[in-house]
């Protein structure tokens, strides 16, 4: 095999120094960006799957006209709301922003940790507290059932619990904050000599647009919640229509934080893409410079102005509508001119398919359906059908939940052996590559049809479609194909991580920072005596 | 895409298969060129990279090209949209629609009142939408009409039904509990038969339930409270055989003993039926332990609680 030729011979002996004994203690309060990153990693895949346990008893539930596995209404809701803003805030954020950010920044950019240390462990703390919080759901006695959107006037009404809702969303947001200025600050300041501007990795340009991102919008979707509680439990009426309030409001502070959060899931994402991409196909990134400037920074300028279409059938006035269908439209450039980046770059490549390759071709695939998908949401008046329908689900599922995720799995295994110092089970590997794809595709194709044919969405039964069983119990079985799949996924990675193969420092032979110069796994304090570049020195100079 | 009921819904329909035509041949185009690229670019193949720095012609026709695609799908999406979201004519029929959890109500001219939307054939309708409660959102999938119901605020639609028959009307806006519940029928009928029915000379029910009219005045309260029971709303929080939904079970539960919160107090009563009217009006005053006080006010008159309580009465 090519990548054995990679491997030096003092490997070995580097990854047998750094072996550590256990100790619970020194991880909860570890400082280390690395083992924070694992506690994130945890804590992220945590939240995916027990919100993964609730989508299968959703598809379960649907699987079948009237109750299936439960008779009460109230329950399903419960599930879905955890399964929404779990696998939000609980999952993608923060395995995204948390994990990823985490383990790759100071590696990628040749620094010893991030710039304040003790404030990532805070962040990790809120995390945890939050997801131990959203756990609690499952044993309080009157869950919150007000999906992850949390529109009043239902959420001030319910007998739900709707404080559960704001301080998870408030624990995660301090969490977000406190790591935006924690990774704006390490990316502008502890660049190594020879990292500059112009050869920062993908991965660093999109998580420094994401954090920016979140430290802007954050605090709105947290004083939009704080105010929902007031309203719920201190008798304000910021958004009870029965005292002057106005829901309306609400619905836009919401959306104004939660369409920007699509993209600071979506741009970290891309650039794990775009890092595993152009270490397989061993290629420059195609257009780097128009890239980073066009696209990434594009996003991030348009990304505040389209939140209101969400909100098309909400009742806004028709110029603000008017607005955001033209931003909206504009903002598919970027995000066009990112997907042509990753074309461009494997173009005249030399690809490799190993597993995180495998992923980020799934992932150009999931992600341009998405993508497409969205055309007929754009045209306005084809929205008004769809919105609100099972379409919807089909489609987000496809752009963010699952394209996210295919980024986040190949990601995962991408770093693994640099985590590890261990490899995966390439078989494993890709048993559950296959079975993960094979399964979304048929679950929310299925589910994207049901919505074309106006089943709307959030709903416990449908006795008005018989028809459409049938297609429900596809989508049902499709959704089994998945768990399976994220089982092997989830053996893999265990069993690789005790038993797999010991590799040295670049398996991949990759050019990137964190591959040619920190062993597997890296020490604390990860490079030594820091790291000289040479001036040609680039992260995707495959050429020479 | 199941065929359009309304004049503007086959526009939209026209449209969504010009759209779903281009993205299939955008799809194939870009298939063809990433496998293309993922299978020609294999390591086995092409063991050197070719190591391009990129393409500015190619990046910035790109640009160009996708802002002119862009551009001329806002325009054609936005005509549509304000076909759709714009003006009602001028003499189109009124009515207003009012949801509340789980039921929708709607009110036409001259006191005429119905929890189905009954429609005349042809003639543009302009739907006036508020809310009691919590955020709905009136939807017609046949129809292609959509529009929350926000409260504490008006808010309108406007269609020409295009075709007589009876059509599902459902609440796209999750509102709790009974959200998947909050069903009825618009039913499109030829304006002679719409009059007659505004003029109350005339019962339409939506094809599929039971024929009513046939068996009009010989049926006993109970049948009749039966009906009231399914059309009023009433199912989506109370069940028939003794399951808890978000109200009590009516199963055996007239002359039933329950421990109800009055003013905060504790205290016993008996379902009898003056608790039952009194409750129908006033459903806040006494919450039945265990249950929230999420029901609405009625909107039924004593004689039509009566027969509810008839029914009642029938469920031991
Ligand atoms: C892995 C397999 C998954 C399956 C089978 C699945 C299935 C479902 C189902 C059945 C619904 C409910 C549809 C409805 O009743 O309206 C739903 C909603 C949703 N899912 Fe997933 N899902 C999966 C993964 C994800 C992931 C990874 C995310 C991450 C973002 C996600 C985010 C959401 C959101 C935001 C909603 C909407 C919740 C709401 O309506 O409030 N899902 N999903
Ligand atoms: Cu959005
Ligand atoms: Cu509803």
């Amino acid at each position: 095999m090519s990548t054995q030729a990679l491997l030096e011979p003092s490997d070995t002996a580097e990854v047998a120094a750094v072996k550590q004994r256990f100790s619970l203690k020194e991880w909860i309060f570890t400082t280390d960006h690395k083992r924070v990153a694992v506690l994130y990693m945890i804590g992220a895949f945590a939240a995916f799957f027990v919100a993964g346990l609730m989508a299968m008893l959703m598809r379960t539930e649907l699987a079948s006209l009237g109750p299936t596995v439960t008779a009460d209404p109230s329950t399903y809701n419960t599930w879905l709301y955890f399964h929404g803003a779990a696998m939000i805030l609980g999952y993608q954020i923060p395995a995204l922003t948390g994990f990823f950010a985490n383990y790759y920044v100071p590696l990628m950019i040749g620094a010893k940790d991030v710039a304040f240390p003790r404030v990532n462990a805070l962040s990790v703390w809120l995390f945890w507290m939050g997801i131990i919080l959203a756990l609690l759901t499952f044993v309080i006695p009157d869950p919150p059932d007000i999906m992850w959107t949390g529109y009043p006037p239902y959420s001030i009404l319910t007998g739900g619990n709707t404080a559960f809702y704001t301080f998870t969303v408030l624990l995660m947001g301090f969490s977000s904050i406190a790591g935006g200025v924690n990774f704006l600050t390490t990316i502008i300041y502890m660049r190594a000599p020879g990292v500059t501007w112009g050869k920062m990795n993908m991965f660093i340009w999109c998580t420094l647009a994401a954090f920016i991102i979140q430290i802007i919008f954050v605090p709105v979707l947290g004083s939009a919640v704080t105010m929902l509680t007031f309203d719920k439990y201190l008798g304000t009426s910021f958004f009870n229509p029965a005292a002057g309030g106005s829901p309306l409001i609400y619905e836009n502070l919401f959306w104004f934080y939660s369409h920007p959060a699509v993209y600071v899931i979506f741009l970290p994402a891309i650039g794990l893409i775009y890092e595993i991409i152009a270490t397989f196909a061993r290629n420059r990134i195609f257009n780097y410079k128009k890239i980073v400037y066009y696209g990434v920074m594009g996003v991030v300028g348009l990304g505040g102005i389209v939140w209101a279409h969400h909100l098309y059938v909400a009742g806004i006035p028709n110029w603000m509508i008017l607005i955001h269908v033209f931003m909206t439209l504009i903002i598919s450039v970027p995000v066009g001119l990112l997907m042509i980046g990753l074309l461009g770059t494997l173009y005249k490549g030399s690809i490799h398919y190993a597993t995180p390759m495998l992923y980020a071709a799934g992932f150009l695939f999931l992600f341009l359906i998405g993508g497409l998908t969205g055309i007929p949401n754009a045209m306005s008046s084809i929205y008004i059908h769809l919105t609100d329908t099972y379409w919807m689900p089909g489609h987000f599922h496809y752009v963010m939940a699952i394209s996210m995720t295919t980024a986040i799995i190949g990601g995962t295994y991408y770093v693994f052996p640099k985590m590890t110092g261990r490899m995966y089970n390439e078989t494993l590997g890709r048993i559950g590559f296959i079975l993960f794809f094979v399964g979304v595709n048929i679950t929310f194709m299925f589910t994207m049809i049901m919505g074309v044919k106006g089943m709307p969405r959030r709903y416990y039964d449908y006795q008005q479609f018989p028809e459409i069983e049938w297609m429900q119990q596809i989508a049902t079985v499709g959704s089994y194909i998945i768990f399976l799949g994220a089982l092997v996924v989830l053996i893999s990675w265990l069993h690789g991580a005790f038993y797999g193969r010991k590799v040295g420092r670049n398996p991949w032979g990759s050019r990137s920072l964190e591959w040619t110069h920190a062993p597997s796994p890296p020490p604390p304090g990860n490079y030594g005596d820091g790291v000289k570049l040479p001036d040609d020195w680039n992260p995707y100079g495959y050429g020479k | 895409m199941f065929s359009a009921a309304t004049l503007t819904g086959k526009e939209v329909d026209s449209a969504f298969w010009v759209i779903t035509g281009i993205c299939a041949v955008l799809f194939v185009l870009i298939i063809f060129f990433m496998l293309f690229f993922l299978y020609r670019y294999r390591r086995s193949r092409s063991p050197v990279p070719g190591d391009i720095e990129g393409n500015a012609t190619l990046e910035l026709s790109f640009l160009g090209i996708s802002i002119v695609i862009v551009l001329a799908m806002f325009l054609w999406g936005w005509d549509g949209y304000r076909m759709i979201r714009g003006q009602a004519p001028e003499g189109s029929l009124e009515v207003k629609a009012t949801g509340q959890m789980w039921l929708w109500t709607f009110e036409y001219g001259q006191g005429r009142q119905s929890n189905t939307l009954i429609l005349p054939y042809g003639k543009p309708v302009s739907i006036r939408l508020f809310s009691n409660d919590v955020i709905h959102s009136l939807y017609v999938p046949a129809f292609r009409v959509k529009q929350d119901a926000v409260p504490g605020s008006e808010k309108d639609l406007w269609f020409t039904p295009d075709e007589t028959g009876t059509f599902d009307l459902f609440c796209a806006e999750y509102c709790g509990t009974g959200h998947s519940a909050m069903i009825t029928k618009a039913v499109v009928v030829g304006e002679a038969d719409f009059n007659a029915w505004l003029a109350g000379k005339k019962e339409i029910t939506p094809a599929g339930a039971a024929p009513a009219a046939a068996a009009k005045g010989e049926k006993t309260g109970a049948e009749k409270g039966r009906e009231l029971f399914q059309s009023k709303g009433c199912s989506a929080c109370h069940s028939t055989d003794g399951s808890k939904l978000i109200g009590p079970s009516f199963k055996g539960l007239f002359g039933k003993k329950e421990t109800v919160v009055t003013a905060g107090k504790e205290r016993e009563i008996t379902v009898d039926e003056a608790y039952i009217i009194k409750s129908e009006h006033e459903p806040a005053a006494d919450v039945v332990v265990g249950f929230q006080p999420l029901m609405p006010p009625s909107p039924m008159n004593d004689e039509e609680i009566k027969a509810v309580i008839e029914f009642m009465k029938t469920l031991k």
